[in-house]
C-alpha cells in the first residue's frame, strides 16, 4: 500500500492560490518586513520535544520541520521533510524517504536525525510523548541509509501518520555536542535552535519572547511567496487590552484568534485590523471527575449537565460566536454524529436526576482557569444553576500550570473543570481517544472515566485502518459518552484571527492556528 | 467620655478629618445595610446573561457586569468583604505586633534583639511581594488574604511600639512606677501602653487604608476570594477585558477603593494632628 507518493505539489498550489488572492488587491510590495505576533502565553522553553500545546505552537512549526505537516482548514496532511511514505500492508512499518534539506548550521538533514528525534521524545517523556508511547518502542526506528527512515510500530495504529508532524527533527550532532550530564541537550535546546525550519532563531528571552530570521536555504524554497517576511517575532503580551490596542495601533501584526468576543468586535471596527473568521476545532467543555462520589453516579452527572445554561452562555456571553456542540468531538470533524440533541438548560430534569442520586450529595468544587475569563464565567453560570437545584458549590480559579498539574492527580483533580480541548492532530482520537480511553487515565484522560463499551470502540478505532468502521465507532462512542454525561459538552470554537490589514497569505489550520509564518507577506 | 467628646469636637473642627470620618462611617453603614440598600441583592450569586454589560441606568446605577449582575449591588456587598478583611488583618497585626514591641522595648537582652531582628527580616522583603508569595502558596481565598496581610503587617506595629516604649522608659512616670516596685507587666500595660496609644491609633487608622489597597491588589491578581465573589479588586480584574467600552464596570469598584482608602487616610492624618500636640496645627488654638 502506498500513500502520499506525490511531492508537496498540493501545498504549493494552495499557497499560490492564497498569494494570488492577496496580490490581486495588493500594490507592489517592498520586500520582506518584520512581523510581530503578540502571544498570550510565555515561551518558557523552545525545545520542540518538551512542549505540546497550541498556545506555544509557533516555535515548533517555524523553527522546525517534521516529516509530515498539517495544512489549511479543514486540515489535510501532506509530506513535508519526507518526499513520500510507504506503509506496509500489516500497517506496522512506515518507510519515509527524505528530501534534500539542510539544518540551520548548513549540515544536511539525515535519516539518523529523525531516528534520534523520536528516540529523544521517547526518552524525555514530555510534550508529545504520550502520542507515541506504546506504539513506537525506543530504538525501534532505523535509518538504513541517509535518506530512508523506517518506523516499526509495536502495534497497528490508525493515528500514527497523523501524529508524525509532532516528531520535529532536531540536528543530532548539534544537540549531542551541547549535552550536559546526559540531559539530552534539554538545557541547551530550551534556549537555542537546532532545526531546519523556515526561520532561524536569532534572539530568545523567556520573559520577552523570541525572534527569528528567514532561513534562505530552507528545503521548500521561497519562490512560492512573493516578498516573504525577513524577520518574525513572537512577543509575550499577557494583557488582552495591550494586545488589542497594539494591534489597533499597528505595533503588532497578529495575535491569537480566541479573544473574548467583545474584543473581536472592537478589533473588527478598527481600520487597521482585518479579522479572519474560520471554523475551527477546539471544543469547550467541562471535565467531570467520574471516579469520585457523587460524580460517579450517572444521575448526578446528568443533573450537572442539565444545570448549565448553554444558550445564555453561547448567545449572550459569547454573542453567538460559537456553535453548540453536544458531544466531545468538534461537530465539523468526521465521526461526530449529526443528529444528537444533547443536554439543554432544564432545571426540572436536573432535579429529577438529582432525586435519583444514590451517593451522598456534597459541596462540589468547580475549577476554572485564572486569566481565562470565559472559564470563570462558565463556572459561575453552572454555580448559578446548581444553586437553584440545591447543589452547593465553590469556584476555584487557578493558573494553567497549576490546573494542568492537578488534572493528572486523582486526588487533586477538581470535581468539574472548564477548559478547551484543541487540535493537535486532526483525527477523532485527538478528542475521544485521549479524553476517554481507559489506558489514558491520569495522563490525558483526566475524567477518570472508564467504560468498557466505549473503550472497546475507541481501541478498535485506534488500531483499525477501515475508515467506515472507525467512523461508525466514533459516532457510537460519542452517543454513549453523551448519554453517560461523561462531561459537560458546550461548544466548538470559531477562530477569529485578527491581523494587520497589510498582512497577506495567512494559512489557517486548526493545528497551527495560522501561525506558520513562511506563507505570510506584508505590504 | 470626656476624651471622646474632645475628639469629636476636634474632628468636627478639622474639615478634612471630618470628611474622612464621614466616609469611614458611611462605609461601615453601607456594609451593614448592604441587603437593604442594594437594588438587586440576589445578584451576588445570581446571573442574568441576557442583561450583561448594560450601561448605567435608573435600574442599574453602575450598569451590569459580564454575567449580567448589577454592579452597584455587588459593590455594596463587596464593602463587607473589604471591611472584614481589613479589620481582621489589622486586628491580628496589632495583637501580634504590640506585645512583641512592648516586650522587646521593655527588656534589653538577647531575646528583645532576636524579636526585633525577626521583624527586620519581615520588613526587608517588600510587603506586597511577601503578601503575594504567601497568598499564592496558600491558594486564593479570603482567609489566606487575611493571613498574608497579617503576616506582613505586624512588624510595622512591632517597630512602632518598640520605639515608643524605649522612649517612654526614659520618662519619670515610668521610672517612678518601677522604683515603687511595679512588675514589668504592670508597667507595660498600665503605664507604657496607654501613653503610646495615640500613635497606635493613628498608625492603625492609616494602616487600614493601606491594607484595603493591598487586599484589592491581591484580589486583582486573582489571589483573593474566587469568582463570583464581589470583592472590589477582583471586579476590576474582571472588567479589564471589557475596557474601554464598559467603562462603568471598572470605574465603580475603582472609585469605591479610592474613596475608602482616602477616607481612612484623611481620618488618620486628622487624628494624628489632634492626638499629637507636637504636630497640632496653630489654627487649633
Amino acid at each position: 500500500m502506498r500513500l502520499f507518493d506525490h511531492s508537496p505539489r498540493l501545498v504549493r498550489l494552495a499557497a499560490a492560490a492564497v498569494l494570488a488572492a492577496g496580490a490581486a488587491v495588493a500594490a507592489p510590495a517592498q520586500a520582506g518586513g518584520k512581523f510581530i505576533f503578540a502571544n498570550s502565553s510565555a515561551y518558557d522553553t523552545l525545545d520542540p520535544h518538551a512542549i505540546f500545546d497550541v498556545g506555544r505552537v509557533a516555535s515548533r512549526i517555524n523553527l522546525y520541520d517534521g516529516l509530515m505537516r498539517w495544512f489549511d482548514n479543514p486540515p489535510h496532511l501532506e509530506p513535508w521533510l519526507a518526499e513520500k511514505v510507504d506503509i506496509s500492508d500489516d500497517g506496522l512499518t512506515y518507510t519515509f524517504t527524505l528530501r534534500d534539506a539542510k539544518f540551520h548550521d548548513g549540515s544536511p538533514v539525515e535519516a539518523s536525525d529523525v531516528a534520534y528525534s523520536i528516540d529523544r521524545i521517547l526518552e524525555m517523556k514530555k510534550g508529545a510523548y504520550s502520542l507515541f508511547e506504546g506504539t513506537v518502542a525506543p530504538g525501534s526506528t532505523k535509518a538504513p541509509d541517509a535518506k530512508t527512515v523506517v518506523f516499526t510500530l509495536s502495534k497497528p495504529s490508525a493515528i500514527f501518520l497523523a501524529t508524525v508532524p509532532e516528531i520535529h527533527v532536531v540536528n543530532e550532532e548539534l544537540v549531542r555536542a551541547n549535552e550536559a550530564d546526559g540531559d539530552l541537550g534539554t538545557a541547551w535546546l530550551s534556549k537555542n535552535d537546532a532545526g531546519s525550519g523556515s526561520f532561524r532563531l536569532t534572539r530568545y528571552d523567556p520573559a520577552i519572547g523570541w525572534q527569528a530570521t528567514r532561513f534562505e536555504d530552507h528545503f521548500f524554497g521561497w519562490d512560492m511567496v512573493e516578498d516573504p517576511l525577513d524577520t518574525i517575532e513572537f512577543r509575550t503580551v499577557v494583557e488582552i487590552n495591550s494586545r488589542v490596542l497594539g494591534l489597533m495601533n499597528g505595533d503588532f501584526h497578529g495575535t491569537d484568534g480566541y479573544l473574548p468576543q467583545d474584543q473581536v468586535k472592537r478589533l473588527a471596527a478598527s481600520e487597521n485590523v482585518v479579522v479572519d473568521e474560520q471554523e475551527s476545532m477546539r471544543i469547550f467543555y467541562s471535565i467531570i471527575h467520574n471516579g469520585r462520589p457523587p460524580m460517579n453516579d450517572v444521575n448526578f452527572r446528568k443533573a450537572l449537565s442539565y444545570s448549565f445554561d448553554y444558550d445564555g452562555f453561547i448567545d449572550n456571553i459569547l454573542s453567538g460566536s460559537v456553535a453548540r456542540d453536544p458531544v466531545p468531538l468538534p461537530n465539523n470533524m468526521w465521526g461526530a454524529p449529526a443528529d444528537v440533541e444533547g443536554y439543554t438548560y432544564d432545571l426540572e430534569k436536573a432535579k429529577e436526576h438529582l432525586a435519583m442520586v444514590k451517593e451522598e450529595v456534597r459541596e462540589i468544587t468547580l475549577g476554572a482557569l485564572a486569566g481565562y475569563g470565559q472559564t470563570e464565567q462558565a463556572a459561575a453560570l453552572l454555580q448559578n444553576g446548581l444553586n437553584k437545584i440545591g447543589i452547593e458549590s465553590k469556584i476555584v480559579s487557578e493558573t494553567w500550570p497549576v490546573a494542568s498539574g492537578k488534572m493528572r492527580d486523582e486526588e487533586q483533580m477538581y470535581d468539574p473543570l472548564f477548559l478547551w480541548k484543541s487540535t493537535y492532530y486532526a483525527d477523532p482520537n485527538n478528542w475521544l481517544g485521549e479524553m476517554y480511553a481507559c489506558e489514558q487515565i491520569g495522563a490525558r484522560n483526566n475524567s477518570w472515566y472508564c467504560n468498557e463499551e466505549v473503550d472497546a470502540l475507541l481501541s478498535e478505532a485506534r488500531t483499525s485502518t477501515d475508515q467506515a468502521l472507525r467512523k461508525a465507532n466514533y459516532e457510537k462512542a460519542n452517543r454513549l459518552l453523551m448519554e453517560d454525561a461523561a462531561g459537560i459538552f458546550v461548544y466548538n470554537t470559531k477562530w477569529f484571527g485578527p491581523f494587520n490589514k497589510d498582512v497577506k497569505g495567512v494559512r489557517f489550520s486548526p493545528i497551527g492556528n495560522g501561525q506558520e509564518m513562511r506563507w505570510v507577506s506584508m505590504d | 467620655m470626656a476624651t471622646f467628646r474632645f475628639l469629636l469636637r476636634k474632628l468636627a473642627a478639622d474639615r478634612t478629618a471630618a470628611l474622612g470620618a464621614l466616609i469611614v462611617v458611611l462605609l461601615v453603614a453601607v456594609a451593614i445595610a448592604a441587603p437593604v440598600l442594594s437594588t438587586h441583592p440576589e445578584d451576588v450569586t445570581e446571573f442574568h446573561p441576557p442583561e450583561r454589560l448594560l450601561g448605567p441606568s435608573g435600574d442599574h446605577y453602575f450598569g451590569t457586569d459580564r454575567m449580567g449582575s448589577d454592579v452597584y449591588s455587588r459593590i455594596l456587598f463587596g464593602a463587607r468583604i473589604t471591611i472584614s478583611i481589613a479589620v481582621i488583618a489589622i486586628g491580628v497585626s496589632v495583637l501580634i505586633g504590640v506585645p512583641v514591641g512592648l516586650v522587646a522595648g521593655y527588656y534589653r537582652n538577647w531575646a528583645s534583639d532576636a524579636l526585633m531582628r525577626v521583624s527586620d527580616i519581615f520588613l526587608a522583603v517588600p510587603q506586597i511581594v511577601l503578601a503575594i508569595a504567601i497568598a499564592q502558596t496558600l491558594g486564593p481565598s479570603i482567609e489566606n488574604v487575611i493571613l498574608a496581610l497579617s503576616a506582613t503587617y505586624w512588624p510595622f506595629w512591632a517597630r512602632l511600639v518598640y520605639a515608643e516604649t524605649r522612649s517612654a522608659l526614659n520618662e519619670t512616670y515610668v521610672e517612678a512606677s518601677i522604683a515603687l516596685g511595679a512588675s514589668p507587666w504592670r508597667v507595660m500595660l498600665l503605664h507604657v501602653l496607654p501613653n503610646i496609644s495615640s500613635s497606635l491609633i493613628v498608625r492603625t487608622t492609616i494602616g487600614m487604608g493601606g491594607t484595603i489597597l493591598t487586599a484589592a491588589v491581591l484580589g486583582f491578581l486573582g489571589l483573593g476570594p474566587p469568582a463570583p465573589s464581589p470583592e472590589w479588586g477582583r471586579t476590576i480584574a474582571e472588567s479589564r477585558e471589557f475596557l474601554p467600552e464598559a467603562w462603568w464596570y471598572a470605574t465603580a469598584p475603582g472609585l469605591a477603593i479610592f474613596l475608602v482608602v482616602m477616607g481612612f487616610n484623611l481620618l488618620g492624618d486628622g487624628l494624628r494632628d489632634i492626638l499629637d500636640p507636637r504636630t497640632r496645627r496653630s489654627t487649633d488654638g
